[in-house]
């Protein structure tokens, strides 16, 4: 490896990537040990612009891109938070967080733990950072499930072949593409209001729980009611259908009045893909 | 105007498109006459879900030729050997007639800046390069056809011209060469080369594929946008490159601003024109 190619490399990214321009970068550089190079002896000038002003070219579209593809990750935060404040969340959050995956479709991962921290956002928007930790969480899952691994889904025939008897020794093993998300406050309605180009509903706490799945290619979500949520959790983490409806009874669920239910609901649950198969485990 | 020839019997593929998400839909349904798709392999590889769905349809029925963005062959970091065997495992799914990327770095200590940053053309560049080149070939069974990338810099310390150096790098890691003209004619203009030197010191025997594009000219400079139609003076270079080295599989590249499927198609059917004639019938479905 040539020594001098990897400290102009450092150097070079060092400029490109400092959130105060390629000058800043240069300085940081020099004071951390790096390359203490001038950037007009580096690189040369043009006829029409200065060495500097090329090599801003490159910073300047550093940060446009990857900002972009925050935007288009995060529409509905960029919609709560507001165009401007957006940007200035994403640029810090690049600056922090810089993308070390080959591709871009990892580098929002990070956003919601970055929000979490008070200082991220300005003053005036603190009453709204617990919204928006929970829409960063909301939409980075959307892109999860749009990239999670193929797989088959569980055929909602095929429990049909199982004994009755045999029900609660049912586990379900969950599809990669299918996740549970649980809120503080009705994101729902209000990231439902924003895909629909309506004004956002009033977000008052209040508990929430989606799940979010794919089904042929798209990305979709079903508000759960507590004991949906409760069931499913508890079949997610691995617990036989019998263990699982144990707990949601000490819960505090009546199982007498959800029974008519059920069927119905594991109808839905398997005909949207929830379940990638099942294994019958030894009572 | 003879078939072109190069130094590993790929085939002249024809004209081709790059494959983007907008028309995904009108290929699936309209199967249009294009002879070949161009994939970014990054918007293919850790996903599994509507993008593989559809490049498997498009697979059966059209050669699939594989682009990347984030080899970063000129980097100083280790070579990515999980990104590597993506590459490979997705190159055996779609049945990839050849994969390629670009002469440049994306990052340094662990980063990916996801950009195609430039390089000074040097000799310990090149040696730095060639090494690479060879080890990537050696991982990959195959030979890595790298593009010539358009660029806003120049470097003080670079001892030869961009067009010597992809010619030497081609010939010491006898990899192939993808010849943008786009990107030819955007560094020419910002750097203020002959873009008809350039084209006089490429090694022909090793260009396996030609990419046209559009590109914004902002004045003071050159910008490679890959938006709007291939410009003329593109177009002049491109019908240059024919007669030099005969026909060579050609790709429009449009990504920004995309426009309907038609339009872009038009870019191809204009490049069909250049191929005198060797300008077969594009298929109207492919089996």
């Amino acid at each position: 490896m040539s020594e001098g190619l990897a400290a102009l490399e450092r150097w070079m990214q060092a400029l490109v990537t400092h959130p105060e321009g390629p000058e800043a970068g240069a300085e940081a550089s020099a004071r951390s040990g790096g390359l203490a190079a001038e950037i007009e002896h580096e690189f040369q000038p043009s006829a029409t612009l200065s060495a500097l002003e090329r090599v801003q070219l490159y910073s300047g579209m550093y940060f446009a891109r990857l900002v972009e593809v925050l935007e288009e990750e995060f529409p509905a935060l960029v919609d709560w938070l507001g165009h401007v404040p957006a940007q200035a969340l994403f640029r810090a959050y690049i600056v922090a967080h810089p993308s070390r995956s080959f591709t871009l479709n990892r580098l929002g991962r990070g956003l919601e733990a970055f929000l979490r921290d008070e200082a991220v956002l300005a003053r005036e928007l603190a009453d709204r950072r617990r919204v928006a930790v929970e829409l960063a969480r909301l939409e980075r899952c959307i892109q999860d499930v749009f990239d999670a691994p193929e797989g088959p889904s569980l055929a909602p025939e095929a429990l049909s072949a199982v004994p009755a008897q045999r029900f609660g020794d049912l586990r379900l093993v969950p599809h990669a593409a299918c996740a549970l998300l649980d809120f503080a406050h009705p994101l729902e309605a209000g990231y439902r209001a924003f895909r629909e180009g309506q004004a956002w509903p009033p977000l008052e706490p209040r508990p929430c729980a989606l799940a979010v799945f794919r089904q042929a290619g798209r990305v979709w979500r079903l508000e759960l009611t507590p004991p949906q949520r409760a069931l499913l959790g508890a079949l997610f983490e691995g617990l036989p259908l019998g263990a699982a409806l144990e707990r949601l009874a000490h819960g505090g669920h009546d199982l007498a009045a959800l029974a008519p239910e059920l069927q119905g609901w594991f109808r839905t649950w398997a005909a949207e893909g929830f379940f990638a198969g099942f294994e019958l485990v030894e009572s | 105007m003879q078939p072109h020839h190069n130094r590993w019997n790929l085939p002249d593929l024809g004209l081709g498109l790059g494959l983007r998400t907008q028309h995904f839909a009108h290929v699936l349904e309209q199967r249009p006459a294009v002879d070949w798709f161009e994939i970014l392999s990054e918007n293919f590889l850790a996903t599994g879900g509507r993008p593989m769905q559809v490049l498997d349809e498009i697979a059966a029925h059209y050669p699939i030729v594989m682009h990347g963005v984030s080899l970063s062959i000129g980097s100083t970091d280790p070579l990515d050997l999980n990104y590597l065997l993506q590459l490979a495992a997705l190159a055996a799914r779609c049945k990839a007639v050849w994969l390629g990327d670009h002469v440049c770095w994306t990052g340094v200590a662990g980063q990916n800046n996801h950009d195609l940053l430039p390089l000074p053309y040097d000799r310990a560049t090149l040696a730095h390069l060639v090494e690479r080149v060879r080890r990537v070939q050696d991982i990959l069974e195959r030979p890595l056809v790298l593009e010539n990338p358009s660029s806003y810099v120049t470097f003080a310390r670079s001892t030869m011209p961009e067009a010597e150096f992809l010619a030497r790098l081609a010939e010491q890691a006898d990899c192939a060469l993808l010849l943008d003209l786009n990107n030819v004619y955007v560094s020419c203009r910002n750097h203020g080369w002959d873009a008809h030197a350039y084209l006089d010191a490429l090694p022909y025997e090793r260009v396996v594929q030609i990419h046209l594009a559009g590109h914004t000219d902002l004045g003071t400079h050159c910008l490679d946008s890959h938006s709007g139609h291939t410009l003329e003076a593109v177009w002049e270079l491109y019908g240059e490159v024919m007669r030099r080295a005969g026909t060579i599989a050609t790709m429009v590249e449009w990504d920004q601003d995309i426009p309907e499927f038609e339009v872009v198609h038009a870019e191809v059917l204009r490049a069909r024109a250049f191929r005198g004639e060797h300008a077969r019938p594009l298929r109207e479905v492919a089996s």
